[in-house]
């Protein structure tokens, strides 16, 4: 068997390391307009208006049918093409991670919404009603009864996205972006991949500590934010006698 | 914005031929990982001394990596490597005569059987244990009350689950174009570079795409239905 | 004849069982007495393989194991000796009644599938459910899951069968169903071991009761005797105890 080159493992894994900063920041950008637009989809999920629970619906259901290339593709054509048609606007100076953070955007839209809906079900209906029965409003039961509860759900969800995000987003080679994964295809490419067992254990130690890591961090950050309530929680019950 | 409709409809059907592939690849990939997976699980169970341990970081290791990542280790360094084994045990082997077509079956496959692993078992632990004394106490083996009573209620907890890791084997086979499979979204490709119309190819396998994993859901919907029946309220 | 000689089980450090002693006579009804925690329960676990004693030999008609080195043939070759019914019932959740009362026919002792349903509709009839043949467990009260517990059982045709405090996951007003049930099973002269809090049911039923206390057994002898003379400080106390409450809501 060939004998493993650690020198060339080495030189890749050193450059291809610093490539996480593009990967962490299309993974941030997808998650805070993601976000945004679950926020949106969720308000219009629980509006009580048919229609716009629907076509929130039909969003959520759709956005699981489709693979990320075909999204990824279907931007990274569709947009410039629809921007210049349309508007006459030309796409050519725009970065390819904007294409990248587009597409993801709009799958984290329905996965988070998934997930707040998820968080929100997760909270008692009794802790509604005890909270109208101890004479809050709608709102103050919502952001100081039903909300805390409902992040605390959420959380271990949210390192599942983020996990998921890193993953998927390698696929962002597709379309030539140079992230952990599109480095290492790129330097691999440029030696023949001749390298390729170097290229791949370089990203595989380069991926896997980062999941391990986010779970573990989450993992933490559920017991702490647990704790954390009780102690809040304490601390309502003293002031409250104060009272 | 100037879509070129008659391109659409003329790609339609001859991406569609290519549905039976992504099909294909999809039910190999599922096939081959189901027993892998009951295995897998059933050692955590039964909490087997050292695989246990190598179960472990095998599920790590794939929920760690990206799956393209995977692909392209099987795709294009595992071929090399076994024949690189074969040559050196003095084997007369072809590893480049298979099929490439096993190579998306194993790529594909090793996710859906880390994730399938985990769902087999958290279902299976959370059939109550005195379904399993109750069975041993009417006579039944191990293995009996394993197939005739842990099996059938767990697999209703898992269905969910199950329709997760199918729906994400689907999209994943959109993927075989990096192990030259030329599949739904391989086709599209080619015939959206052939004509230079991108973006109408990739809004027909959208389609496609949207229809077939809609279709599987609601069938695995009915059979989870099916796999519940007993918990009638 | 039924043989259980110096069992002992412990838990995590903690003697359950520190030497237990029983013989029980083909057809007798024995029925065991005694606080939580006295073992009771661990003992019926032991001797049907559910729980792995740390020794002690066990006999069964013309087979003796050695409870901590058995092998899995014969665990199985003895469980197709006995039944057991369960606290919390434990019918096939998968399974419907008539199901249920099958399932060990037809899977552990490979009867004709045909024979083996009529068979087990005779054993609902008997236990009065026949209309619920089709009903899945979650549809029965917890009366009828017991009973159709105790239908599965019977239907085996065992040596041996075990209750473990069949009664006490019920409530109050469905017990008496089920323990009709239990003492039609005893008139039929099948052995049964019986854990139970039910005095009054002892006291009818059985031909032996034995007290155990603290993993050991204290006294046994006839019911008659263990009421109302018995001979031990530790027997008298838990009776005085029990028979001062009226016996439905002890549970």
């Amino acid at each position: 068997m060939r004998t493993f080159h650690w020198d060339i493992f080495l030189k890749f894994y050193i450059e291809i390391l610093p490539y996480l900063s593009v990967t962490f920041s299309y993974v941030f950008f997808s998650l805070l307009f993601g976000f945004g637009i679950g926020i949106g989809i969720t308000v219009m999920k629980f509006s009580g208006k048919r229609i716009l629970s629907a076509l929130a619906s039909i969003y959520i259901s759709v956005m699981r049918c489709v693979p990320s290339v075909v999204l990824l593709f279907l931007i990274y054509y569709g947009l410039p093409m629809m921007m210049k048609g349309e508007f006459g606007i030309s796409m050519d100076h725009i970065g390819t991670i904007v294409y990248v953070i587009i597409t993801f955007s709009l799958f984290l839209g329905a996965s988070t919404s998934e997930i707040m809906r998820a968080g929100y079900l997760a909270v008692g209906k009794g802790q509604r009603e005890a909270g109208y029965m101890v004479g809050l409003s709608g709102w103050q039961t919502f952001y100081r009864i039903i909300f805390p509860q409902a992040v605390r759900a959420c959380i271990p969800n949210i390192g599942n996205i983020i996990i998921y995000m890193i993953k998927e987003g390698a696929l962002a080679y597709t379309i030539g972006l140079q992230d952990v994964l599109g480095r290492g295809y790129q330097l691999n490419s440029l030696k023949g991949n001749a390298y390729s067992a170097e290229t791949y254990v370089a990203l595989a130690l380069i991926y896997w500590p980062c999941t391990i890591i986010l779970e573990k961090v989450f993992a933490y950050i559920e017991k702490k934010v647990s704790l954390a309530d009780m102690i809040a929680g304490q601390k309502t019950e003293v002031s409250m006698e104060e009272i | 914005m100037g879509l070129d409709y008659e391109f659409m409809w003329k790609a339609f059907p001859d991406i569609l031929s290519y549905l039976p592939v992504t099909l294909k690849l999809t039910a190999g990939a599922l096939i081959l990982s189901v027993p892998f997976a009951l295995l897998f699980a059933m050692i955590q169970i039964r909490k087997v001394p050292l695989l246990r341990k190598i179960v472990s970081i095998y599920l790590s290791l794939i929920r760690g990596t990206p799956i393209i990542l995977q692909i392209f280790v099987i795709y294009n360094l595992m071929p090399y490597l076994l024949q690189k084994y074969a040559d050196a045990r003095g084997m007369n082997l072809n590893i480049y005569d298979l099929n490439g077509m096993w190579y998306a079956y194993i790529a594909l496959s090793l996710s859906a059987t880390a994730f399938l692993t985990e769902a087999f078992r958290a279902s299976i632990e959370t059939v109550d244990k005195g379904q399993f004394e109750a069975a041993c106490m009417v006579g039944m083996s191990r293995g009996q009350a394993y197939r005739r009573i842990i099996f059938p209620q767990a697999a209703g907890v898992a269905m969910p689950v199950i329709t997760n890791v199918v729906v994400d084997t689907i999209k994943a086979t959109s993927l075989a174009f990096a192990m030259a499979v030329t599949e739904v979204t391989g086709r599209a490709k080619i015939l959206g570079g052939e004509n230079l119309r991108y973006f109408e190819a990739y809004l027909d396998i959208f389609l496609v795409y949207v229809i077939v994993i809609g279709i599987t859901e609601i069938l695995l919907k009915k059979l989870e239905k099916y796999c519940v029946r007993y918990r009638v309220a | 004849m039924i043989e259980i000689k110096h069992v002992k089980k412990s838990f995590d450090n903690v003697e359950i069982l520190k030497d237990v002693s029983l013989n029980v006579a083909d057809g007798e009804v024995v029925v065991i007495l005694g606080p939580s925690g006295s073992g009771k329960t661990t003992l019926l676990r032991c001797v049907s393989f559910l729980e792995k004693a740390d020794s002690g030999i066990f006999s069964l008609g013309d087979v003796s194991v050695n409870l901590h080195k058995i092998s899995k043939k014969d665990i199985l070759k003895l469980r197709r000796k006995m039944a057991f019914v369960f606290q919390n019932y434990n019918l096939f959740a998968n399974k419907t009644a008539l199901e249920n009362v099958a399932e060990g026919l037809v899977t552990a002792r490979k009867m004709d599938k045909i024979q083996a349903i009529r068979k087990a509709r005779q054993a609902l009839e008997w236990v009065g459910l026949s209309d619920k043949e089709n009903f899945y467990p979650v549809q029965l009260s917890g009366g009828q899951q017991q009973r159709v517990g105790i239908a599965r059982a019977v239907v085996l045709e065992p040596e041996v069968i075990f209750f473990d405090e069949p009664t006490s996951a019920l409530d109050p007003e469905l017990v008496g169903e089920t323990l009709e049930v239990i003492k039609k099973v005893a008139k039929m002269g099948i052995t049964m071991i019986v854990v139970t809090h039910e005095m009054s049911f002892a006291q009818d039923v059985a031909d032996k009761v034995v007290f155990m206390d603290g993993g050991l057994v204290v006294e046994e002898g006839k019911p008659e005797v263990i009421f109302s003379h018995p001979k031990e400080a530790r027997t008298r106390q838990f009776l005085s105890r029990i028979i001062s409450l009226d016996p439905v809501y002890y549970i």
